[in-house]
């Protein structure tokens, strides 16, 4: 046990030694050194538990195995019961740290704001209680090699003890200061404590003997020195394995843990496009039938136009269906095989595909004005059937969402390398935060009403098409100019 | 005509679809059943879907291309992804577009039994 020295620069009313830790509460801010960390935490587990007993609210800050090993002193029951009530408040060391270190410096600003967010809550709780803290982030930075950092932050603590006036006790371990290169530091810590809680060999050394006995002994003591400086060293060194393996098992574990996830997150995905994949292919099968069933009987009699109407119900819908479990397909294929596959054909006139489309569609809305506006030879190498696809989601969009007041404008134009299809119409533009949806698989806007056609996947995969053609869709919304899909084909020859 | 499907609802509109032309047809369930049917009959065109169990449509293809007697046979992959058809040979898309199936049944029809008979058409 070691024994507490007031130090006489710092002595505010010159009683000298306090002998025990449990009137270190009259402490403003004791620096403890020690050899081995069974000390420490036996030292501050008493220094705390005096506080606890006093009813004084309590700061621990300190690294994982010290956090333990006080808490092993102090008991697990009354230290989860005092972290409970909030009389105590653990944090850890290279945590708090890293909140205000800035470049290896300490920040005082920082640090300030970090302390007022701990001391303010516990105020906030028992405005009358006494502070009582205990760090070691001071001699986190000493280990490190920083004492620079580690002296300011002690200055620092020195101008929040006399300006919130709490007790504070610190502790270092002994092995820093072995060895000539910290020797002056020990001064420069002693010199900004009020009280220095010392190992015997530490206070001792503060007589200088003079007598050839007195040599003697002092060179006996060198050799002790020399034995506590390694064995110091040893304590260190352990420690610093001890902390080492640790990292490194939490490292491990949170790598393993990371590994798990990601594989889980990537089987999810598979078994999710797999299941899409498989469903679709086996939804179509029926649904042929259905539709070719349909389709015949609509073809092949005399029924009634009632009945006819009622099959073209069944068929309409059977399309409807059709479409999604193609868009499905579409979703799936893309995301597994990287990409939607395409049959190119070479010179395929882009504006006949917009023809055809636009014809189809003036079908289904006879009372929508549609325009078509073609100039030059649209001719490129694409899938026809892909593109077209692209036309009649573009142009559905338009028909659907556009105002009724407006005309839809297809437009196919051509320069030397490339085909552009533009599809325009006017009416409310579309919000840039659903802008940013439109394109993404089943993020459609929850909050639309009445579109209920489809799964919102025709825009995605329209962009996938023109993507596998390496060409470009853009979109244009605005109050003025109305809603305008723009793309850009490669002719690709 | 000959139709190989797995399944049967399909083979029977099919069947149904043909017939409303005056051709016939017959119909087998996969591959080695059509192969079967094949020795003894020859018909002016096989609708061969391409995913059935036993022998898939792939692979009775490749049977008839070794064999002199099927090599010269006109085959109508019909399917649901288009994309996957082997390369070299007419697509039709499932749903079967009726209207589509005849022109190549009067196109391939050596026996003069598709006829271009007008249906009457109720207009979807």
């Amino acid at each position: 046990m070691g024994t507490i020295i007031r130090l006489p620069s710092a002595s505010r009313d010159g009683s000298g030694t306090v002998k025990h830790l449990s009137e270190a509460a009259d402490l403003a801010h004791a620096v403890h050194f020690y050899e081995e960390p069974s000390m420490l935490f036996e030292n501050v587990a008493k220094f705390l538990a005096a506080g606890l007993d006093e009813g004084d609210r309590v700061i621990v800050i300190a690294t994982t195995t010290h956090r333990e090993g006080i808490t092993r002193c102090l008991g697990a029951a009354p230290v989860a019961h005092a972290l409970a009530s909030r009389q105590l408040t653990m944090l850890d060391a290279h945590e708090t740290l890293a909140t205000f270190m800035v470049h290896d410096e300490v920040d005082p600003d920082r640090f300030r704001a970090v302390l007022e967010g701990i001391l303010e809550p516990l105020r906030a709780d028992a405005p009358n209680a006494r502070i009582r803290a205990f760090g070691e982030m001071v001699d986190v930075l000493w280990k490190d090699g920083n004492s620079n950092a580690a002296l300011r932050l002690e200055e620092l603590w020195n101008e929040a003890a006399s300006a919130h006036s709490f007790t504070l006790l610190c502790a270092y371990v002994m092995g820093n200061f072995y060895g000539e290169t910290n020797a002056p530091g020990f001064t420069e810590v002693c010199a900004r404590h009020t009280h220095v809680l010392s190992t015997e060999v530490v206070a001792s050394s503060a007589s200088f003997p003079r007598t050839r006995e007195g040599a003697l002994e002092e060179h006996v003591r060198s050799l002790e020195t020399e034995l506590h400086h390694r064995k110091g060293l040893e304590v260190a060194l352990r420690e610093a394995l001890r902390d080492r393996s640790r990292v490194e098992a939490a490292l491990r574990e949170s790598v393993a843990r990371e590994r798990n996830a990601r594989a889980l997150a990537e089987e999810n995905d598979r078994f999710k496009e797999q299941f899409l994949a498989v469903l679709g292919h086996d939804l179509r099968n029926p649904l042929n039938t259905i539709l070719t069933t349909t389709r015949l009987m609509v073809m092949r009699t005399e029924l009634s136009q009632e009945s006819n109407r009622r099959l073209d119900r069944v068929i309409s819908s059977g399309v409807r269906m059709q479409r999604m479990i193609e868009q499905i397909l579409d979703v799936t294929s893309d995301r597994l095989s990287g990409g939607i596959p395409i049959m190119r054909e070479p010179a395929h006139d882009v504006a006949s595909l917009a023809a055809k489309v636009v014809a189809e569609v003036r079908l289904a809305h006879p009372t929508r004005h549609i325009e078509l506006l073609v100039d030059g030879a649209c001719l490129a190498s694409i899938d026809p059937e892909r593109i077209e696809q692209v036309l009649r989601t573009l142009v559905a969009n338009a028909v659907a969402h556009g105002a009724v007041e407006f005309p839809v404008r297809v437009m196919v134009t051509a320069s030397a390398r490339m085909v552009r299809l533009e599809v325009h119409n006017g009416g409310p533009p579309i919000d840039a935060d659903q802008r940013a949806l439109l394109f993404d698989p089943f993020k459609r806007d929850r909050k639309t009403k009445g579109r209920s056609e489809g799964l919102g996947l025709g825009l995605y995969i329209a962009e996938r098409i023109v993507h596998a053609h390496d060409g470009t869709l853009e979109l244009q919304s605005s109050i003025e100019g109305g809603t305008r899909f723009r793309v850009a084909l490669p002719r690709g020859y | 005509m000959l139709v190989v499907d797995d399944e049967e609802d399909i083979r029977e509109a099919v069947r149904e679809a043909v017939e409303m032309i005056g051709a016939t047809a017959i119909t087998a369930a996969n591959g080695a059943d059509a192969l079967e049917l094949l020795r003894n009959q020859r018909p002016c065109l096989v609708v061969l879907d391409l995913i059935m169990p036993v022998m898939t449509g792939q692979e009775m293809l490749a049977a008839m291309r070794k064999d002199p007697m099927l090599a010269t046979l006109r085959v109508l992959i019909s399917t649901s992804a288009p994309s996957r058809a082997p390369s070299g040979v007419s697509v039709l898309p499932k749903p079967i577009d009726i209207e589509r199936l005849w022109d190549w049944l009067r196109r391939s029809c050596r026996c003069g039994r598709a006829r271009a008979q007008r249906v009457h058409h109720a207009g979807f």
